[in-house]
């Protein structure tokens, strides 16, 4: 009887020990999402200006703003740096235990990218494009590198396209999940002018959360968990220049 | 006596002996109405208003498309020389018959415009200002053969090539991908005329533009 007695004690112990110890999936609702872009164009090059701010009172909400360049090297080919300035991204090392197991809070935190893409695009008919682009990203607040490989197809009407993309973020450390997160962007812009173009946003992030180094050291253990997170929101692009 | 005047006066007159094969609309030379049958003088302007179309054809069966809100002027036809079309807004399509005389082959017509001036040879083509007319106009060749010039630039500008020129920079020769819906027909019995491409799509460049 003892014996069930500590067995059912060390059960109910570490149970407490654990609940509330491993993140939890936060998310779900559709998130609102809203990004806002403008490109002037001047001979070869297209400069780059671009915000984007998900719904803030969501714990993972995140804003960006991002400047840069993209030059063609040919009709095809265009590679492109960029500076970002970030609040909310999130990391796997930023579930830490204080006074109880919780998320770091990036939303005061601004943390700085470099970025650097090289894009290929090209024709499949008149109405069509595809595009592979490959990123690289290092962020330096957070010691961090990613690999960002994306594809996307778009399809062109008269005054208005479709596009879909895929993306993966492949961070540069050794992780059991290589790929960290996927993300689905589907869009609609309508041509309203030559400069101004808007329209509507869908896209799904699939994050593969791994064990924070606190979490381990403490611990002695690991955890993996998906979370799978919704958008919905608009885009609006202004182009000006040649 | 009179005999003889008479004929010098159509022999002058057919130096110059084009006419309206066909007219949708409203359409206006020099300023007063014409109508299907209408002739044309040396330096006449035809003026084409909005929802209106109008084929001209010259002495020598070539043959003008005039589109929607275009005013063109036609000169010079004598046979000796090159004709000379002056675009002077808006858009049109040529269709211009090979010369008989071998002399004449080189350069038989021209189509100016604010940015540039095009030598042709026989070929089929069209000419549009863009959406700064006073900066951009836009030529594509179907068949045949087209000398661009303009101040700084020239160029020669084959069949399923087009050119953009913007102030005195010319694009180079290549397929223009909104140009192949283009409506090309210039029978007037066809029922199928009018071209419904908007100048717009000529600037997007489906590759050339990023949007995020």
């Amino acid at each position: 009887m003892t014996k069930k007695l500590h067995l059912l004690v060390i059960y109910f112990l570490s149970e407490a020990v654990f609940a509330g110890n491993i993140p939890t999936r936060q998310h779900e609702k559709v998130q609102a999402l809203v990004e806002a872009r403008t490109f002037y164009i001047r001979n070869k090059t297209q400069y780059f200006a671009e915000v984007k701010f998900s719904e803030w009172e969501e714990s993972q909400a995140f804003q960006s703003a991002r400047l840069g360049l993209r030059r063609s090297l040919s009709r095809n080919f265009k590679i492109g740096l960029f500076y970002q300035r970030s609040y909310g991204l999130r990391h796997d090392n930023d579930w830490i235990k204080e006074s109880a197991w919780h998320w770091l809070d990036r939303k005061t935190q601004g943390q700085d990218s470099f970025l650097t893409d090289f894009t290929y695009k090209n024709l499949i008919n008149d109405r069509m494009t595809y595009e592979v682009r490959l990123t690289y990203e290092k962020n330096f607040t957070v010691g961090r590198g990613f690999i960002k490989p994306r594809i996307g197809i778009s399809y062109f009407l008269t005054k208005s396209h479709f596009t879909l993309m895929e993306e993966l973020s492949i961070p540069m450390e050794t992780r059991s999940s290589a790929i960290q997160e996927y993300w689905t962007y589907f869009t609609y812009s309508y041509h309203y002018s030559n400069n101004v173009s808007f329209g509507p946003l869908l896209a799904n992030r699939i994050v593969n959360w791994e064990s924070s180094e606190d979490f381990k050291n403490r611990l002695n253990t690991t955890y993996q968990f998906k979370e799978n997170i919704w958008y919905a929101g608009a885009q609006l692009v202004y182009h000006f220049g040649d | 006596m009179n005999r003889l005047f008479l004929f010098a006066y159509f022999l002058a007159f057919s130096l110059f002996a084009s006419e309206i094969k066909f007219v949708k609309g409203q359409v206006l030379v020099n300023n007063k109405p014409a109508t299907k049958g209408s002739k044309l003088n040396d330096k006449d302007v035809v003026k084409v208003e909005s929802k209106s179309l109008a084929i001209i054809e010259l002495d020598d069966k070539s043959k003008i498309k005039i589109n929607e809100n275009t005013e063109l002027k036609v000169e010079n036809a004598k046979k000796e020389t090159p004709t000379t079309a002056s675009l002077i807004s808006g858009s049109a399509f040529f269709k211009i018959r090979k010369a008989l005389n071998e002399k004449l082959q080189k350069e038989k017509f021209k189509v100016k415009t604010r940015q540039v001036s095009l030598g042709v040879r026989g070929t089929e083509f069209f000419v549009s200002y863009g959406k700064n007319p006073k900066e951009d106009v836009w030529m594509c060749v179907n068949e045949g053969l087209v000398e661009a010039k303009s101040r700084k630039t020239k160029a020669l500008v084959k069949a399923g090539e087009g050119i953009g020129v913007k102030k005195d920079k010319m694009s180079p020769p290549k397929p223009l991908a909104w140009t192949k819906k283009l409506n090309w027909s210039m029978d007037e019995n066809s029922g199928n005329l009018e071209n419904n491409v908007s100048i717009e799509e000529a600037y997007t460049d489906l590759l050339g533009r990023d949007y995020d």
